[in-house]
C-alpha cells in the first residue's frame, strides 16, 4: 500500500494528505427470534486532501487502481484552485507538530477474529432467548453484536507515515414488554476499543439483558415527573453526555471560530472549582474506552487535553489548521469517519475528572430531586443550551432515593448546570462506550467521568 | 463495466459458491460538494463512489456482505455464501419474482451531467451571500451544496433485473444570530430538487435568516399544559416518524408496534389523512421500484383518522401471503429494510394564521430537539425557534422550553391542520394544532 500511496503523493502540488482506510464492520441482529442481519460490510477506498492559495480541496474514490488514485489527486486539486477564488479568509497554514510515523494499535484482549462466527451467532441468539422468556409480559426483544475493524495508512506530504489498525466491538439488548395495552422498552448498550475479553470485562452479556428487561418492566407501572427545575445526581453516563454534547461542542475550534458561547473566555472561571474536564485519544483512569485515537486523521499523535481545569477554560480543540489560527499545538482531534470524509474536528474520549465525595453523601444531601441515570441521546446549541433523554429517573425525596419515573428529559444551559455543581464523587466510568457523535459525519466516541449533583430543567408533566 | 453486468457477474458468482438464491444491487454515484463554515467557503470536494449489496439465501439461510470495489466482488460473495451457511433456516427467505415496472419522469435531469465545481461553488455563495446581507447580525456555522448523479441496478436469481438513472442536489444552511451578548437559538433550512433550474439558494437561505433573526430575543416562557403548533418540519420528527414505524410491517410481526391488529380502527382524529406514494414525478422519494426491484405501490396510510394500510418488503409480505407494497428500503450496506417514498399528510381547512389565531395560551414549535419514542409514543425535548401564543398571536420568542406528551394519545387531539403545506425533503407536511401537550418553562 505504502509504494502505491507514495507514488500518487509524489504527483501532488503543494501540501498534501492521502488517507486510505478499509472499514469492515460485522454485525448480527436478532429481533424476537428470528435472524435480521448477519452481515459482512466493507467500505475501502482513498481520500486525497490538498491545501492550494489557501485553500482546501478534497476528493474521494473507492477505485483503488492508480490512475484512479491520480484522478482523484487532480480533483482535489481543480477543487482547491476553483474555490480558492471565493474563499475570503485563506489558511493561514498548517501547525507544524512532530507528526506519526509507524504502526499504531490499541491494546486487545482476546481480539474479535479469534472468535467464530458460529460462537457470535449462538451468543446472540442465547441472549434474545433469555430477554424473550424471561417474562410473559416481555413481548419481543432485540439482540445485536457489532464489531468495526479498521485499517489506516496516512501520507502525508510533510512527514506522517503512519499505519493504525482499530477494534471496536459492541453489544446491545432491547426488552419490549407490554401489559394493558401499555408497551415500554430496556436498553442496554457496551462498546469498547479492544477485544471479546475487554467488551465483556465490566458486565457479561446475561446481565445486560437482565438490566434490559427489568427496566422495560419497570418502566410499565412508572409515573411521570413533573416538569420542574430541580436538584440532580447525574450518573457516569449523564455526565459524560454533558462532558461530550454540551461543553465538549462549544469548544471544538471550529465551533469557538464561529461565535460559540465559549469564544474568548480562555482563563475564565466557566465552572464550579469542583469540575475538571478532559477530552483524550488514548483511553484515562479506566482502559478501553470506545473512542480511542491514538493518531488522528491528519497523522498528529493524540494526547491528554485538559478543556477546563478546577473550573477554568484552559484549552479548545484543534486541528492544525486551527492550532495554527490559535498559536497552539494541535490537539490530535481531527477525525475522519471513513474515506470519504474529510477530517474535521471531533471529540474522542470525553469526561469529568472523578472528585472525592461519595454517592452517598451526594443523595443524602438532596431534599427533593432525581436520580438520573443512563444517557438516551443529546443535543445542543452552540450556546450550550442542551437537551437529553434520560433511561431511568428515580425521585429523591429527603435524601432517600424512592420511585423510578418515565419519560425524562433534562435540558439547561451546560455553564449554568456545571457552575451549580456542588458534589463531584470519586467513582469513574465511561458511559458512552455504544455511543456515535454526529457532525456532518459519524464519528466513534466516549464519555463517562464520576457521579456528580447540580440543578437542571427536568421535563414532564404538568397538571392541566 | 456498466452495472447490470456487474450485477450479472456477482449472480453468477454467488451460484458457482453455493448459493441458492442471489441479490445483487450495484449503486455508482459521482458527487460534487462545497461546504461552508464561519460565513466562509471552507471545502470543495468531489466523491466517486461505488458499493454493492450481496444478499444471498442458502438452505433458507441469510447472508449479506457488503464491498465498495467493483474488483473485490468475488471475496464479496465468499464471504455473503459464507455467512448464509452458518445462518438459521427460516422459511420465509425468498427473493421476489419480477414485476413489471415503470419509468418515473422527471428523477434524472441531463444538464447534471455537465454541472462542474464552478457552478457548485456560484450556488453556495449565492446562499451565504443572501443570508448574510438579510442582516449583519447572521452567522452562518456551516452550509452545503451538494450535487449528485446516482446510477442503480439489481439483478436477482428469480428473473427480476431493473436500472435507473437520477440527479439529485441538495443543500442547506444553518447558523445563528449573534446580537451583542444575546445569541438566537440554532436554525437550519434545507431544500432538495431533482433538476438545475429549480434550485433555489436563495428562498433557502432567506427562510433561514428569517428564523434566525426572529428567535433573537428569546425569554423563558410558561408552564402549562394545553395547546401547541407544530410546525412542518417538527411534524416530520414527532408526527411522521412515529407513523412510520408502526406501519413498518417488521416492527408489527415484531411485536413492537401498537398498531397491530388496528387496520380499520380510528387511530387519529378525523382530519388526519396520510399518504405515501413512490410514483410521482420528480418526488425526492419517487423511484420506478424499492431496494429489492419491486414498484412502490401508492398507500393511503391513514384514512380520515382510520389505519387503512401498513407497509411491507418481500420477507414480511410472505409471512402474511400477501404481495409486497414495493417498500423496501436501504442502500448497498444493508439487508433491505422497510421505509417510505414520499410521505405527505393532507392539508386541512385553516389557514396557518387561522391556527394561531384561534389559540389562547400556546406555544408554536419551529423545530423539536428531542428523542421521540416511536414504539411507546413517549417524547419530551426542548422547543427551539418556539414563540408562545398569546390570545391568537405570537407573543414572543421562547428559549428553555420543554414539551412532552405521548404521541399516539395525541393524535387523537388533533384539532386542526393548515391548508399550506412544506416540503421537508421527500415529505409534504403541514402545520398541526394539538391540544393538551405538557409544556415546561426552564
Amino acid at each position: 500500500m505504502w509504494d502505491l500511496l507514495e507514488e500518487v503523493i509524489s504527483h501532488a502540488k503543494g501540501w498534501t494528505e492521502i488517507r486510505y482506510h478499509n472499514k469492515l464492520v460485522n454485525s448480527i441482529t436478532i429481533r424476537k427470534g428470528e435472524l435480521e442481519e448477519s452481515s459482512s460490510i466493507e467500505k475501502k477506498g482513498v481520500g486525497i486532501r490538498v491545501l492550494i492559495n489557501g485553500t482546501f480541496g478534497f476528493s474521494s474514490t473507492s477505485q483503488l487502481k492508480k490512475e484512479s488514485l491520480i484522478h482523484a489527486l487532480n480533483e482535489a486539486t481543480v477543487a482547491a484552485r476553483d474555490a480558492s477564488v471565493n474563499k475570503k479568509k485563506k489558511v493561514k497554514g498548517l501547525q507544524t507538530a512532530e507528526l506519526a510515523s509507524g504502526d499504531f494499535k490499541p491494546e486487545v484482549n482476546d481480539p474479535v477474529e479469534s472468535h467464530s462466527l458460529e460462537e457470535k451467532l449462538s451468543l446472540v441468539k442465547t441472549i434474545e432467548e433469555q430477554m424473550r422468556k424471561s417474562s410473559p409480559i416481555i413481548q419481543s426483544a432485540i439482540c445485536i453484536y457489532r464489531e468495526s475493524l479498521d485499517e489506516k495508512f496516512i501520507l502525508t506530504s510533510d512527514g506522517a507515515r503512519a499505519h493504525i489498525l482499530d477494534s471496536k466491538p459492541e453489544f446491545r439488548t432491547t426488552a419490549v414488554a407490554v401489559k394493558d395495552n401499555e408497551m415500554q422498552m430496556g436498553a442496554r448498550a457496551i462498546g469498547v476499543t479492544g477485544g471479546w475479553a475487554d467488551l465483556f470485562h465490566e458486565e457479561s452479556p446475561e446481565e445486560l439483558a437482565d438490566k434490559s428487561v427489568k427496566l422495560a418492566i419497570d418502566l410499565l407501572s412508572a409515573s411521570y415527573p413533573e416538569g420542574e427545575k430541580a436538584w440532580v445526581i447525574l450518573d457516569p453516563g449523564v455526565v459524560g453526555l454533558i462532558a461530550h454534547e454540551a461543553i465538549g461542542h462549544t469548544v471544538e475550534a471550529d465551533w469557538v471560530l464561529s461565535g460559540s458561547i465559549v469564544k474568548d473566555k480562555l482563563g475564565q472561571f466557566v465552572a464550579s472549582e469542583l469540575v475538571t474536564h478532559v477530552d483524550s485519544g488514548p483511553s484515562q483512569i479506566e482502559p478501553h474506552a470506545g473512542g480511542v485515537v491514538l493518531v488522528d486523521d491528519e497523522g498528529v499523535p493524540t494526547q491528554r487535553t485538559v478543556i477546563i481545569d478546577h473550573g477554568v477554560l484552559r484549552s479548545y480543540l484543534h486541528n492544525r489548521e486551527s492550532a495554527k489560527l490559535f498559536g497552539v499545538s494541535p490537539t490530535g482531534n481531527a477525525r475522519a469517519w471513513s474515506y470519504s470524509d474529510e477530517p474535521i474536528i471531533r471529540m474522542r474520549n470525553t469526561y469529568i475528572e472523578p472528585g472525592t465525595s461519595e454517592l452517598e453523601e451526594l443523595i443524602s444531601g438532596v431534599k427533593h430531586g432525581y436520580f438520573l441515570k443512563g444517557p438516551v441521546g443529546g443535543q445542543a446549541d452552540a450556546n450550550a443550551e442542551f437537551m437529553f433523554g434520560v433511561r431511568e429517573a428515580y425521585h429523591i425525596e429527603n435524601g432517600k432515593v424512592g420511585e423510578l419515573m418515565r419519560g425524562v428529559t433534562i435540558s439547561g444551559q451546560a455553564f449554568d448546570v456545571l457552575k451549580s455543581c456542588d458534589g463531584v464523587s470519586h467513582e469513574f466510568k465511561w458511559g458512552l462506550g455504544a455511543g456515535y457523535c454526529g457532525k456532518s459525519q459519524r464519528a466513534k466516541v466516549d464519555a463517562g467521568g464520576p457521579y456528580i449533583r447540580c440543578k437542571a430543567i427536568i421535563g414532564g408533566k404538568q397538571k392541566g | 463495466m456498466e452495472l447490470l453486468e456487474i450485477c450479472d457477474t456477482g449472480l453468477k458468482e454467488a451460484k458457482k459458491l453455493g448459493a441458492e438464491e442471489t441479490e445483487i444491487y450495484a449503486v455508482s454515484s459521482k458527487h460534487l460538494e462545497v461546504n461552508i463554515e464561519k460565513n466562509d467557503i471552507q471545502l470543495a470536494r468531489s466523491q466517486i463512489e461505488d458499493g454493492v449489496g450481496i444478499r444471498v439465501f442458502k438452505d433458507k439461510g441469510l447472508g449479506f456482505a457488503s464491498i465498495s470495489d467493483f474488483g473485490a466482488l468475488k471475496q464479496g460473495c465468499q464471504r455473503a455464501v459464507e455467512l448464509a451457511r452458518q445462518s438459521p433456516k427460516d422459511p420465509y427467505n425468498k427473493l421476489p419474482e419480477p414485476v413489471e415496472i415503470k419509468k418515473v419522469p422527471n428523477l434524472y435531469d441531463p444538464k447534471s451531467e455537465n454541472f462542474s465545481t464552478k457552478l457548485a461553488l456560484e450556488q453556495t455563495i449565492s446562499m451565504l451571500e443572501t443570508a448574510r446581507s438579510y442582516d449583519s447580525r447572521i452567522t452562518v456555522d456551516r452550509g452545503m451544496f451538494q450535487a449528485e448523479i446516482t446510477q442503480e441496478a439489481i439483478i436477482n436469481s428469480s428473473g427480476v433485473q431493473v436500472e435507473e438513472t437520477s440527479s439529485f442536489f441538495v443543500y442547506y444552511i444553518m447558523g445563528m444570530a449573534v446580537d451583542g451578548k444575546q445569541v438566537s437559538s440554532f436554525a437550519y433550512e434545507f431544500d432538495g430538487v431533482r433538476f438545475v433550474d429549480e434550485i433555489d439558494v436563495k428562498k433557502c437561505a432567506n427562510d433561514f435568516a428569517r428564523k434566525v433573526i426572529d428567535s433573537l430575543g428569546a425569554t423563558k416562557g410558561e408552564s402549562f399544559k394545553g395547546q401547541v403548533i407544530l410546525s412542518p418540519e417538527s411534524v416530520g420528527s414527532l408526527v411522521a416518524s412515529a407513523i412510520l414505524f408502526s406501519v413498518n410491517a417488521n416492527n408489527l410481526q415484531k411485536g413492537m408496534s401498537r398498531w397491530k391488529g388496528k387496520l380499520g380502527s380510528q387511530v387519529a382524529s378525523t382530519s388526519l389523512t396520510v399518504e405515501d406514494n413512490g410514483l410521482i414525478p420528480g418526488g425526492l422519494g419517487s423511484s420506478a421500484f424499492d431496494r429489492e426491484g419491486i414498484p412502490p405501490s401508492p398507500l393511503t396510510i391513514i384514512e380520515q383518522g382510520k389505519l387503512n394500510a401498513y407497509m411491507y418488503n418481500t420477507y414480511t409480505a410472505l409471512k402474511e401471503k400477501r404481495s409486497s407494497t414495493g417498500h423496501a428500503a436501504g442502500g448497498t450496506t444493508s439487508v433491505p429494510g422497510i421505509g417510505p417514498t414520499n410521505f405527505t399528510i393532507k392539508e386541512g381547512k385553516t389557514t396557518k394564521d387561522e391556527l394561531i389565531k384561534g389559540v389562547k395560551q400556546g406555544v408554536l414549535v419551529n423545530r423539536f430537539a428531542g428523542f421521540p419514542n416511536p414504539l411507546t409514543g413517549e417524547f419530551s425535548g426542548v422547543v427551539k425557534g418556539g414563540w408562545l401564543i398569546k390570545n391568537g398571536t405570537l407573543a414572543t420568542p421562547l428559549c428553555e422550553t420543554l414539551i412532552q406528551g405521548n404521541i399516539y394519545d395525541l393524535f387523537t387531539k388533533i384539532s386542526a391542520i393548515s391548508k399550506e403545506r412544506k416540503k421537508v425533503l421527500s415529505s409534504l407536511l403541514p402545520w398541526i394544532l394539538i391540544d393538551d401537550v405538557s409544556v415546561t418553562a426552564g
